[in-house]
């Protein structure tokens, strides 16, 4: 009975690996992110041209800069909301921020692609950005924990969240200067 | 040497099926040594090809492309953009030409010069692009494209997508899909590009890596079936040489273990 049990166990944590090995899972589209950031469902799409000057800037800010020469963005008053995509191991991890007066009020796994860290999607984890702004470095001015065996992962969105923040300064600046 | 002095003398039998299996313990030995040196030296290496960066590194000689029966071209599925050509290698990755440019999610279904810009398609993925191959801006289906594409095309200065079954009018400025019910349009049809541009394809993007050579040689798939056949030949001897091991090392013991009869 013991062994059947155990083989019963390990046939299941093969079929568990394969399945988060084999696809790639996606948790909430363009619509949903923007339903949830905007409830009054008022958030206008903007767009952000990054010359290189800009990308520069960012570099030399918060050490990274996005992939794209243009980053589409949602808002509706001092509320922002951005899709950005971070590379955890090998595929890119999309994630959805919504910045309000330079800290993020939320932030979401949209889609993950990799075959390992898929944990960083739940609340215990993504829920420790809310409040967090940037300090002087560039860095997270909140200390966020990280999950054993999702540390490439982790990585990625705390790196989503600097540049989500500092995205959305410069949304800020662009708008302030209009 | 103690110990085979001691040995009790073996019936004549059992003399000869020890010869037997010495004979044989050796000639399997014999054979599937250059086989398990060749699976030592390739497994080896396959368990530190991160460390070793296997995956990154070309394969230099012409030899193993023809093995692979593509020449060093490898097989290519590609769509002229203007003066250019968009193509798609294994695992998403796109060149500009012989310039590597990003990875694409999914099969390439089209690409096309759009207002001094280039659009490609993708199968779960659209990507705008400057005419130097850096990338404007793209959509998924999580940012809300239909998916799969399976073309795009040219209607005046308009460009269309096939999505989800439907035609769509592309907004390469809000980055937005309109349906567009009316168009009755063929998609752009993939072309081959010319030889040249394949050969230094080939060896620009390096679609035979050192990992991917030592892994088809490892398992014996690089030379077809018959090399798999030669691995499984190896398989089972190295299983009959363990055996015939054991076999000839317990009949030694079971003797040694008998009191002698001289």
């Amino acid at each position: 009975m013991r062994s059947r049990a155990l083989l019963r166990g390990v046939s299941l944590a093969c079929a568990l690996a394969f399945h988060a090995a084999a696809h790639a899972e996606e948790y909430l589209d363009r619509d949903q992110l923007l339903a949830l950031a905007f409830p009054g469902g008022a958030a206008e799409q903007q767009t952000l041209w990054l010359n290189d000057a800009l990308r520069e800037k960012a570099r030399a800010e918060v050490g990274l800069a996005p992939g794209t020469l243009r980053v589409r963005y949602w808002q509706s008053g001092a509320r922002t909301a951005w899709i950005l995509e971070e590379i955890g191991k090998e595929q890119p991890i999309t994630l959805g921020i919504v910045v309000e007066a330079g800290h993020i009020a939320d932030l979401r796994v949209m889609a993950f692609r990799e075959s390992r860290g898929w944990e960083i999607r739940h609340d215990f984890f993504t829920r420790q950005f809310a409040g967090v702004g940037l300090d002087a470095g560039g860095k997270l001015d909140h200390p966020v924990d990280g999950i054993t065996g999702a540390t490439l992962s982790v990585n990625a969105t705390d790196r989503a969240a600097r540049l989500a923040l500092w995205l959305a300064r410069q949304a800020d600046t662009r708008a302030a200067a209009r | 040497m103690q110990l085979l002095a001691e040995t009790p003398p073996r019936t004549r039998a059992g003399a000869r099926r020890a010869a037997w299996l010495w004979r044989w313990h050796r000639r399997a030995g014999v054979i599937a040594s250059l086989l398990l040196l060749m699976l030592a030296v390739t497994g080896l290496a396959l368990n530190h090809s991160e460390g070793l960066r296997l995956d990154k590194r070309a394969v230099g000689w012409d030899w193993p492309y023809a093995l692979y029966g593509t020449s060093a071209a490898g097989s290519w599925k590609g769509f002229g953009a203007g003066a250019a050509w968009v193509l798609q290698a294994g695992e998403g990755r796109l060149f500009l030409d012989t310039r590597e440019i990003g990875r694409c999610e999914g099969p390439i279904t089209g690409a096309m010069v759009l207002r001094e810009m280039l659009l490609v398609a993708c199968e779960r993925e659209l990507l705008l692009l400057t005419p130097a191959g850096e990338r404007i801006d793209a959509l998924d289906a999580t940012a809300g494209l239909p998916v799969p594409v399976a073309g795009l095309a040219l209607r005046g200065d308009e460009a269309l997508l096939l999505a989800a079954g439907q035609w769509q009018r592309f907004d390469a400025d809000a980055m937005s899909l309109a349906p567009a019910p009316d168009a009755d349009l063929q998609p752009l049809a993939p072309a081959t590009p010319p030889p040249e541009l394949l050969e230094a394809l080939g060896r620009a993007s390096g679609w035979l890596n050192w990992e991917r050579f030592l892994l088809d040689l490892h398992s014996g798939r690089l030379f077809g079936r018959a090399g798999v056949l030669l691995v499984d030949v190896g398989g089972v001897l190295s299983l009959l040489l363990a055996l015939s091991g054991v076999l000839m090392w317990a009949s030694r013991q079971r003797r040694a273990q008998k009191p002698s009869s001289r």
